[in-house]
């Protein structure tokens, strides 16, 4: 049975959440004391939370009641265990990418590390909120945070449409989501997911409301996820937003989108039947319908990419098509297939971070963006060319490299059911690798087959260049230790109602 | 010693090594020495091979050797929740082109001395990709073959899209989908073959297979996918449109491999895979796959008539060549499989003799031109010879390897597919017109004056050429040294192709219709 | 009665919403704002709300309409301009428009709501400040928290516009 922690007895498996809150107010401070206002204290902070954080989430006791924190209102479970460390470290990496970027200004470091720091908190109550007043609320303020980021650009008229036209679209987006909610709240008269997981398991059936309702919860979560069609803003957003920004949606706002999205649809909407496979309660065809989206995702991501000339514009493409990848871990409807979508953002993470460190250098030191400027970088910086190589043919699915392994789990666990729409968009999804072959490699070309007659010379940065390359080594080499990354993601799978 | 691990990873630690190396020079013979030291376990394996498989014959039970008899065998669990095991080992099948892959290797690093710019890379790639190739071969579990069969097109790849001719990129991307989207079909039959049976491994899957419930379509579906993505390597009609581009733009050393390894892999895998696993659909292919074989010898031998460049010549005179190898598949003779398997290995060592030889004459001259030479026997005596007896060898002179492999194919092919076999015969006729006309028209008749004083071959690239002419000679007069090793292993193969054609036919009879 | 006011209010909500989407004087469409939110309060009203129906007069009416018409005030010509009321996807915005309307419709209609019957209404303020201490103290903090980031980005986005203002005659 589930234990129902109180206000005060939550406190103690809060101290992450709290300890945030905690360094956004000194972040927002700093700036005012004049002694301390200059950027390189702001970043020592920044850091110095995040480590913090990271601290205090990995050491979170493991409890084998499974309780749920202030009243029902967040779940202490292996999910949102995995997803808070996915997020920490990912905005550590992103922190740290930024150390002496330019691309955000000095004096605007205090506030972006706080509002970065706002996101964080967000993602991390998204991860474990059980409630859909909760869900609401921290899905909002991490939403927020990545709209007023977005406009801190120093390239102002691009970086404000981006922020502007992920504001619109977004609001709109959790609008419709919002409603979708209040018609849940409507017909079973709680927002507590699991109250909702019991009404539909009672008697939810043939109710055309509840199809409604989740479609439109979906809306909201599709355009965290970037999924068609509700994808438009990814292009526009990447390419206007400072890049450090953009590789911390890439990865953690896809991730948090997908925490929403398991923890939403497999606690309220799925029966857990036995050996791991879930069936919905309500009367329609889930796995058409995600099967549907996860091809239409990843196909038009892959065919958006074809024509990019940008290298951001490019990689929100590929953001893109890897959504809909990991979609198919949602068609199966099975734990497999939760765990096989934790298992590939975490390869994900890997990949798409040491990719951006490479991007960010570039696009952050020497404005160059697109791939035309890529062009001889095999010669012109022999480790970072390699760093993104890797991550590239990661990206595209080459073995044994981590991105591999990760479409590896995700296409067996769909393929496991055995089920025709499952079948169908390994398929799509194994086309679509080959499609994405082609654009993946014009980088690839452009930094090695390309040669260029007087290559102007990059400034080195310990840093990035550090960074870029540990972070592409897990990718090389995560294959020696397929077998226990995956035991250890798994170990996390479980959530609260399995 | 007898460790197929190292012999696979050897190259991939090497080419890790090479990569800390500065000066050129050291590198170039940093590889050599690393393809040497893979070499030579290599060769006391094939010597040693006859006894261990002997012993290992008379340790197994008959119930074990019903999947087969491997030795040097090695096996470790690697992804457990999956089943997934590094499993190692070699049979007579795989034998062979383990063998030949370390055996080539070195004969290219030597034939690559001549490439001038970032060795490092080329070398580090090379054998990055001799490593992969060794590995396709000894893999005993579905994943881990895939895991290497995929991790050949990156090195590949590079070697075509930087060290190529002038169209290298587009020979490189062509190159690279089209195996990918081989590979896809690949990569769904193993997961449905997980699915239905909860194993990768190579040797429990022929089994597995009998004990579980597939429908006939499903089974075809399965073996079609299976037999594209393999066609592709093979490169088998019509499919066969990447090789004379990868291969024309490809540095010579390249263009060996691409000749007389990965071209072998396709076979190997319908020999490995496809072929045991669906043993009744491959029954009902035999005739398609017959057909296509007789349209790869001719259609391959025309295209090469017709060509005006050597290197594309050499390429359209393979694909004729694996013809052979498809037309021995799709009969179950003893002869004729033990030939498709021998033909296989020749046409690696032949082709490979015919690419370096075609690179010696680039170097010398920059084009490939047939009509541009004419009388090059004059300057070039000795290289007039070896071509001489490498041309033979290709068109299937008796006494040299290729003559045994072809026969042996013809002999048993006749027995079942009596028309297809004598319309392929033709290949034999224009395998011959071809080789000697061209022969004819670089070699003989008046010098041409531009080439008068064309420095001789060298000793570098003779030492790349005769180990090869070696095997050509001496597997062309003893071809038993070869077909006794693989004939255990072919028994096996054979039993279960018949098995699987018994099993087809009793399905017809059931259900009285042409497709069951 | 409750019939009556519960249709009066959602036909002058729903009216004047179209007149503010519809309008092209920004002007009009602020104030087109009053009833909207006015009738929204009586809804909340009707259903017993009552602190909510006060906050949303005192809040959407007294505060936020205010500030956007200080907004438009202080825009230079602003009250002249007419926006462009039709943007170029007509067509295809209908559809999904149309689509969204036909499926809202129809999930309503066709749905069996469960129905409470009307109790007396009781003062709601006492009982909401209760809950907001107890069981929903985590969303109320947690909105806290929203508002700070908010907050933070609107000084930090118009900080940026001053800012590059003033490097522009340089």
């Amino acid at each position: 049975m589930l234990e129902l922690l109180d206000n005060m007895g939550s406190l103690k498996y809060f101290l992450a959440e709290l300890w945030l809150v905690l360094w956004i107010l000194v972040l927002l401070i700093q700036p005012l004391i004049p002694r301390w206002s200059s950027a390189k204290i702001s970043n020592c902070l920044a850091v110095l939370a995040l480590i913090g954080a990271a601290g205090l989430v990995l050491a979170l006791p493991v409890q084998d009641s499974r309780p749920t924190l202030f009243f029902g209102m967040l779940a202490l479970d292996g999910l949102s265990r995995f997803f808070k460390i996915l997020f920490v470290f990912s905005t550590l990496v992103t922190v740290l990418m930024n150390l002496r970027g330019q691309e955000v200004t000095d004096h605007q470091k205090p506030e972006f590390y706080a509002i970065l720091l706002g996101i964080l908190l967000g993602m991390f109550l998204t991860a474990a909120s059980m409630d859909l007043l909760m869900m609401y609320l921290s899905i909002e303020l991490f939403s927020l945070g990545s709209y007023i980021l977005a406009g801190f650009s120093k390239n102002e008229n691009r970086s404000d449409e981006a922020a502007m036209k992920f504001l619109l679209y977004g609001s709109l987006s959790t609008g419709a989501m919002l409603f979708g909610m209040t018609y849940l709240y409507g017909m079973t008269g709680s927002t507590q997911l699991l109250d909702i997981r019991e009404y539909l398991a009672a008697s939810g059936t043939g109710q055309t409301v509840f199809f409604v309702a989740f479609l439109l919860i979906f809306v909201g979560i599709g355009y965290k996820i970037s999924a068609v069609p509700f994808h438009f803003w990814a292009p526009d957003v990447y390419e206007g937003s400072p890049s450090v920004l953009v590789a911390f949606l890439s990865v953690a706002s896809k991730a948090a989108g997908f925490a929403a999205f398991i923890r939403l649809f497999y606690t309220t909407l799925l029966a857990n039947a036995s050996e791991g496979i879930w069936t919905p309660f309500v009367d329609f065809d889930w796995r058409a319908f995600v099967a549907l989206l996860a091809m239409a995702t990843m196909t038009f991501g892959n065919l958006g990419a074809f024509r990019q000339e940008n290298i951001k514009r490019l990689f929100a493409y590929s953001g893109i098509a890897h959504a809909g990848y990991i979609l198919v871990g949602a068609i199966a409807l099975t734990t497999a297939g939760v765990e096989s979508i934790l298992f590939y953002l975490l390869t994900y993470f890997f990949t798409n971070f040491a990719a951006f460190a490479v991007i960010v250098y570039l696009a952050d030191r020497h404005s160059m963006e697109t791939i035309e400027d890529y062009r001889d970088l095999g010669k012109r910086s022999p480790l970072l060319a390699l760093a993104l190589a890797f991550s590239l043919f990661s990206l595209i699915g080459v073995p044994p490299l981590a991105g591999f392994l990760g479409k590896w789990y995700l296409f067996a666990a769909a393929v496991q059911t055995l089920d025709p729409w499952c079948i169908a968009a390994v398929v799509v999804g194994l086309l679509n690798t080959v499609l994405s072959v082609y654009y993946y490699m014009r980088i690839i070309k452009a930094m090695y087959l390309d040669h260029l007659e007087a290559p102007p010379l990059l400034k080195p940065d310990s840093v990035l260049v550090g960074m870029a390359v540990v972070l592409s080594i897990p990718v090389v080499f995560m294959f020696f230790a397929a077998g226990s990354i995956y035991e250890w993601t798994r170990s996390l799978s479980y959530f609260l109602v399995s | 010693m007898f460790s197929l691990t190292f012999l696979t990873f050897g190259p991939i630690i090497g080419a890790a090594l090479v990569c800390l190396l500065k000066d050129d020079e050291t590198i170039r013979r940093a590889a050599l020495i690393i393809s040497l030291v893979v070499l030579f376990p290599g060769i006391a394996m094939v010597l040693d091979y006859n006894d261990s498989f002997a012993r290992a014959q008379a340790s197994l039970t008959a119930e074990q050797a019903a999947s087969g008899v491997f030795v040097y065998e090695e096996k470790i669990p690697w992804i457990e929740a999956f089943n997934i095991n590094y499993h190692m080992g070699v049979d007579g099948l795989s034998m062979p082109f383990v063998f030949l892959a370390v055996f080539l290797c070195p004969l290219c690093v030597l034939a690559s001395w001549g490439i001038r710019e970032k060795v490092k890379g080329y070398m580090a790639l090379f054998l990055l990709l001799e490593g992969a190739m060794i590995g396709v071969f000894a893999a005993l579990d579905l994943f881990l073959f895939f895991v290497f069969w995929e991790l050949m097109l990156l090195p590949m790849y590079f070697l075509i899209g930087i060290w190529g001719g002038p169209r290298r990129v587009y020979a490189a991307i062509k190159f690279v989908l089209y195996t990918l989207f081989g590979s896809i079909f690949l990569f769904i039959a193993m997961l449905v073959l997980y699915a239905k049976t909860g194993s990768f491994s190579l040797l429990e899957l022929p089994q597995l297979m009998g004990g579980i419930q597939m429908t006939w379509a499903v089974k075809l579906a399965l073996f079609i996918g299976l037999y594209v993505a393999f066609a592709i390597k093979i490169p088998a009609f019509p499919f066969h449109t990447w090789l004379p581009d990868a291969h024309v733009e490809a540095p010579t050393a390249i263009s060996v491999i691409l000749a007389g390894i990965l071209l072998k892999m396709g076979a190997y895998g319908l020999f490995r895979i496809s072929y045991p696993i669906f043993p009744d659909a491959a029954a009902w292919f035999c005739t398609p796959m017959a057909v296509i074989g007789l349209i790869n010898i001719v259609y391959g031998a025309l295209c090469a008539m017709a060509q005006s460049d050597l290197k594309k010549l050499v390429a359209y005179s393979s694909i004729s060549h694996m013809g052979y190898v498809m037309l021995g598949m799709a009969v179950y003779r003893e002869e004729s499989l033990q030939g498709a398997v021998f033909q296989m290995f020749n046409h690696g060592t032949i082709t490979a003799m015919l690419f370096l030889l075609v690179g010696v004459i680039y170097d010398r001259a920059h084009h490939r031109e047939i009509d541009g030479f004419g009388g090059l026997v004059k300057p070039m005596p000795v290289y007039g010879g070896i071509t001489a007896l490498a041309f033979f060898a290709a068109l299937g002179l008796p006494g040299l390897s290729g003559f045994i492999s072809e026969t042996l194919v013809f002999l048993g092919a006749f027995q079942e597919q009596r028309l297809i076999t004598c319309l392929s015969t033709s290949g034999i006729l224009l395998g011959a017109a071809y080789m000697l006309w061209t022969y004819q028209r670089v070699f003989m008749g008046p010098v041409n004056e531009k080439y008068a004083a064309l420095p001789e071959i060298s000793l570098r690239e003779i030492c790349t050429l005769a180990p090869l002419a070696v095997f050509v000679i001496v597997l062309g007069i003893f071809p038993s040294l070869f077909l006794n090793a693989i004939d255990p292993t072919m028994e096996h193969v054979l039993a279960s192709l018949q098995k699987g054609r018994e099993a087809y036919q009793a399905t017809l009879q059931v259900a009285g219709a042409l497709v069951p | 009665m409750f019939d009556f006011l519960f249709y009066l209010f959602a036909v002058i909500g729903v009216g004047a919403a179209l007149f503010v989407a519809f309008t092209p004087n920004v002007v009009h469409a602020a104030l087109a704002l009053v009833p909207t939110f006015g009738s929204l309060a009586g809804l909340y009203l009707l259903l017993g709300a009552d602190f909510i129906a006060v906050t949303q007069v005192a809040i959407y009416i007294g505060a936020i309409l205010v500030l956007m018409l200080f907004g438009i005030m202080y825009t230079h010509n602003i009250a002249r301009l007419s926006g462009e009321q039709v943007t170029m996807q007509v067509g295809a915005g209908l559809v999904v428009a149309l689509i969204t309307l036909f499926s809202l419709v129809a999930a309503v209609i066709s749905t069996d709501w469960p129905v409470r019957e009307l109790s007396e209404p009781q003062p709601t303020v006492r009982r909401l400040g209760v809950l907001f201490l107890t069981d929903y103290l985590l969303p109320f903090e947690i909105a806290s928290v929203l508002l700070l980031i908010a907050l933070v980005g609107a000084v930090v986005i118009s900080h940026s516009v001053q800012a590059g203002k003033s490097k522009d005659p340089s």
